[in-house]
């Protein structure tokens, strides 16, 4: 039961981590990205399709990035540098682009079918661990890219003149602009980071997780991941523990859900309310980017 | 002058629905469809003839109501995304209210269900009004989350307790008819909810030239100032996001008591969602709003009727939709270049 229920967690975390680094670094920059959730779904689309027609999860994944910055594109034109409501260009995406990608979907836009699953790669040696070894050193190409980025994310953010300037930005761009900070286009490039990242997350969920498209399938975790962004103080590694936290307990709904005698929808409610106790519980140490959601 | 400045005011919305049109037309021949058979059949499904036009103000009912109670929370700020939760329990509530009795006068059982869906809508936003008032929670998340809560709630009702007899889908047996909606325009299914809309809308003009609702646009545009003047910004909050919750409420009444005559799990789709973007694009004034729902409700009904018409699928009036707010945006877009 344990082994099912690890595998699971990290199926489901996988796809939560990478939105939430992509909304981490917007965020961190001072752009809120309400639209996560159709940059998302044009990744687990694109990626989707272009696995039917190629068969190969890597072009699938750099697809999808590419539609993801495409979306991105949108945001960085009103919001960035046409300073229109952050909040509001997030609203128009998040309804526009899962819109788009269910109406070319049902109208049968290339083809459709079941992909297959991903090869698992395993760490040598330590994937023999008992317990961890299943948990942190087995997944599929996903997996890896998200463990990669998260490290990547954390060393750039943390030790980088980038990660400063982005900082910077997000915390008080008038000031980070008389020294020099191009905050327009740090705030571009950090919006287009999102918007990769969160396409493949997206096709981590279709491609990597369920081998399938459905108008539903990106279900509200673009909002989860502003969620756990907040849960993680916009922290790297704590964002990696919000994620991890949220995917199991969607790993225990699913997988202990079918086993107690708990109605389905009770059980559903699991993760939702994790993330709702979690927000409560740590209201007072928020320290949200001060300039979020400003226009500059 | 004053034509040139009329013909700017108008410029943005031209240009908008122009590249609207453009876009959609685009993307319909894409997928191999003929934009202009889309066209027709939107116009005769949302308002070509009485029926049509009836279903119509069937579906901008429940969204203007939404639409409209957002009105105050979004002058001070609060993004409040949980119509559809509120409904969902402002539904529920009402329907239990139902059960009382099958054989007193509709009025009595009207005014008592008007009661129980208010109530039932605002308890959602209470809870989440409280959390963003005291510790600051953003009330996107909170009610988002709400949202979900309510709906796999109302779902497991109606799969389990509550599932109507002989029902093999999650639902309830039907209202009695002594619950039900009065029939407002003879042949049609528009119901006296439409009254709702004139009350709210009429209730919300007053408030605009009101104290109270100077005080919310000076807390709108400076929280700072108007907490100096003794404005409580937890009062505000918390009055605002009841009010919408209660608002939301009556929606979810009158889609169950109006249309379906019995409760069903996706009785908040797709008005929820639809009823703030309504109250955005009707620069929160209540007569653009009213307008605004009257778009969209065209727009969802000539949607169902696509499907059956001409064999597209309904999910293009999402893509509009979305075109509709990014245009939105975009004139503000216009404005911010001439401030700078």
């Amino acid at each position: 039961m344990w082994e099912g229920l690890i595998e699971a967690t990290v199926r489901l975390t996988v796809p939560l981590l990478l939105v939430s680094m992509g909304e981490l670094i917007s965020e961190k920059a001072g752009v809120i990205n309400i639209g996560l959730e159709g940059m998302m779904s044009a990744g687990a689309f694109t990626g989707y399709i272009v696995m039917v027609t190629t068969g190969n999860p890597y072009l699938a994944a750099v697809a999808a990035m590419v539609a993801g910055v495409a979306v991105s594109l949108i945001v960085v034109a009103f919001s960035v540098y046409g300073g229109a409501d952050q909040i509001l260009v997030g609203f128009a995406i998040y309804v526009l682009v899962p819109g788009l990608t269910a109406f070319l979907y049902a109208q049968g836009f290339g083809e459709n079918g079941i992909t297959p699953l991903l090869p698992m790669i395993d760490f040598p040696i330590l994937n023999d661990l008992p317990f961890v070894g299943a948990l942190m050193f087995r997944g599929n190409a996903f997996y890896w890219a998200a463990i990669a980025i998260f490290v990547l994310q954390w060393m750039v953010l943390q030790k980088s003149r980038f990660g400063l300037l982005v900082t910077s930005a997000g915390h008080n761009p008038s000031v980070a602009a008389s020294l020099g900070v191009p905050i327009r286009p740090v705030r571009a490039a950090s919006v287009m980071i999102c918007g990769a990242l969160a396409a493949l997350g997206g096709a981590a969920l279709t491609v990597g997780a369920l081998g399938s498209f459905s108008s539903v399938a990106t279900g509200g975790r673009g909002f989860i991941a502003i969620g756990i962004v907040i849960l993680g103080r916009w922290r790297s590694g704590g964002i990696a523990l919000a994620a991890l936290l949220i995917g199991f307990a969607d790993a225990v709904r699913l997988r202990l859900g079918s086993q107690l005698d708990v109605p389905v929808q009770i059980m559903a409610m699991l993760p939702w309310l994790v993330m709702l106790a979690m927000l409560i519980l740590g209201a007072r140490l928020t320290t949200s980017p001060a300039a979020l959601g400003r226009r500059y | 002058m004053r034509v040139q400045a009329l013909a700017r005011e108008f410029l943005g919305p031209a240009i908008v629905l122009g590249l609207l049109v453009v876009l959609s037309s685009a993307l319909l021949l894409m997928v191999g469809v003929e934009p202009l058979e889309v066209g027709q059949a939107l116009a005769e499904g949302s308002v070509g003839n009485r029926q049509n036009i009836g279903e119509t103000l069937l579906r901008m009912i429940p969204v203007a109501i939404v639409a409209l109670s957002l009105i105050p929370s979004l002058m001070i700020g609060v993004f409040n995304i949980g119509a559809p939760g509120q409904m969902s329990l402002g539904a529920l509530c009402a329907y239990l209210s139902s059960l009382m009795s099958t054989n007193a006068p509709p009025w009595v059982m009207l005014s008592i269900a008007v009661i129980a869906a208010a109530i039932g809508g605002a308890i959602p936003a209470l809870f989440c009004a409280i959390l963003r008032a005291r510790w600051q929670i953003n009330e996107i998340l909170s009610t988002l989350i709400v949202n979900a809560l309510l709906r796999l709630f109302l779902d497991f009702l109606l799969s389990g307790p509550m599932r109507g007899f002989l029902s093999n889908i999650p639902q309830s047996d039907a209202l009695a008819a002594n619950s039900w909606l009065p029939i407002l325009m003879e042949g049609t299914r528009a119901h006296v909810g439409l009254l709702l809309v004139f009350l709210f809308a009429g209730g919300l003009l007053y408030l605009r030239s009101s104290m109270l609702g100077y005080r919310l646009r000076l807390f709108g545009a400076s929280p700072g100032l108007s907490r100096r003047a003794g404005v409580s910004q937890t009062k505000m909050v918390i009055w605002t996001m009841v009010l919408a919750g209660a608002g939301a409420g009556l929606a979810g009444w009158v889609q169950m008591a109006g249309v379906d005559h019995r409760l069903y799990t996706t009785v908040a789709d797709p008005v929820g969602q639809t009823g703030l973007f309504a109250a955005l694009l009707g620069g929160l004034h209540p007569v653009g709003v009213a307008l605004a729902s009257l778009l969209f409700a065209a727009l969802l009904r000539g949607g169902d009727f696509l499907q059956i018409g001409v064999g597209v699928s309904p999910e293009l009036i999402n893509t509009i939709i979305g075109l509709i707010i990014l245009g939105m945006a975009g004139r503000s877009v216009l404005k911010f270049r001439r401030d700078v």
